[in-house]
């Protein structure tokens, strides 16, 4: 009978609180560069583009980026496009982070963005048409961390364009733009560089 | 005559000579190196030399990394279609080799330059750079260094003008440092 009793001393000990933030909290800021490639089904249309954005790490595993994106594609010399992406996404780490002492620590990256178009023939800019829409886009990607606090990353991401979409066809000399109803699978290929530094924790991870 | 220009030739040789025998930096977090200078490059498009007045800063927080922002102001040259091609860059530079006298780095510093071929239509363009290079400490307050970067980005002017913005551009010169003031360690 005694021996019964002798398990429940461990429901007795206190488990360690373990609160949903208590691993996360680092702020960073960064800037990036960004290529757009595989446009609309096919290798053309390279954009090439700058950005800034700012990240809040959650968790040990999840980390969070706001980010604002400015692209320019050259389109064949006859017209170009200016792509102007606010949005965010969510990083999951594969691996713990260990606080970036790892050289590398990959992640799946998923995010949502606003996104404003503008498509101006090169010889007729009073030609010019814009709209904004919205994009969902996804990848991998991974941190080289050169020290805990600084980390060089690379991200690689395919966007689709939610809704309606403007699109330049060349014919000959001649551009036309075209708004193009449900863009499908047809969307862009994202890679991302950028660099970032943690400028501070806004809360201490406990225990 | 003639002896005393060699002479003076060689006192000016020996007199910087003693640079050398100060004490190279140790550790340099903390320190921010800035400089001006003169920079050429080459833009592969439509071939040609280009050349800029060239600053830049850079801060190290860390003594491997830096945090540094650079400014690139156009001269127009008479065979370059645009007259305008200013940049502005920051980013990282990544220093392997902690202490020492020589400093070797490469960087990645993405920007935007405001880019035309005339004064009243002038664009900006996002641009992508990457960049590697070396400093060589010779004291306290100077350095001497070497830079080569690489520039990719792509304009559209009028239809002739339209080109990429894919160049190379180099710098190399003497520069300064300073350290700011940190806390000691109790």
């Amino acid at each position: 009978m005694l021996f019964l009793f002798i398990p429940c001393g461990v429901f007795a000990q206190k488990k360690p609180f373990r609160s949903l933030f208590d691993s996360g909290g680092n702020l960073s800021l960064g800037v990036r560069s960004t290529v757009s490639t595989f446009s609309h089904g096919k290798f053309d249309e390279t954009g090439i583009g700058s950005g800034g954005h700012f990240r809040l790490q959650l968790t040990d595993r999840i980390n969070t980026e706001w980010y604002f994106d400015y692209l320019h594609t050259d389109i064949q010399k006859k017209a170009y496009r200016r792509d102007y992406h606010i949005g965010w996404s969510v990083m999951y780490y594969l691996i713990k982070t260990k606080n970036f002492t790892r050289p590398v620590t990959p992640f799946i990256v998923a995010g949502h963005c606003f996104d404003h178009t503008r498509i101006t023939p090169v010889n007729r800019p009073q030609e010019r048409q814009q709209r904004g829409s919205s994009a969902v886009q996804a990848g991998l990607g991974t941190h080289f961390n050169i020290t805990p606090r600084f980390d060089i990353s690379l991200k690689c991401q395919y966007m689709l364009h939610l809704g309606p979409e403007l699109h330049a066809h060349i014919h000959g000399e001649d551009v036309e733009i075209e708004k193009h109803k449900n863009a499908g699978w047809e969307g862009h290929l994202l890679i991302s560089i950028s660099a970032n530094y943690k400028i501070a924790r806004l809360w201490k991870p406990k225990g | 005559m003639e002896t005393k220009r060699i002479m003076m030739a060689v006192f000016l040789i020996f007199s910087f000579t003693g640079l050398l025998g100060q004490n190279a930096e140790t550790g340099r977090k903390g320190m921010v190196l800035f400089q001006g200078n003169l920079a050429g490059g080459y833009r592969f498009a439509p071939g040609i030399f280009t050349a800029y007045v060239q600053g830049d800063t850079d801060w190290f927080l860390h003594d491997r990394v830096t945090l540094g922002g650079q400014v690139w102001y156009h001269i127009p040259i008479r065979s370059d279609v645009l007259k305008h091609n200013h940049s502005v860059f920051a980013g990282i530079a990544v220093h392997p080799v902690k202490t020492g006298r020589i400093d070797p780095f490469i960087g990645f510093h993405p920007g935007a330059s405001l880019v035309g071929e005339r004064n009243n239509a002038l664009s900006v363009i996002p641009v992508m750079s990457a960049s590697a290079g070396v400093n060589i400490y010779t004291g306290p307050l100077f350095h001497l260094f070497l830079k080569v970067q690489g520039v990719a980005g792509n304009f559209n002017g009028r239809e002739q003008t339209s080109q990429p913005l894919h160049e190379l551009r180099f710098s190399a010169g003497l520069a300064y440092h300073f350290r700011l003031k940190t806390k000691k360690s109790s």
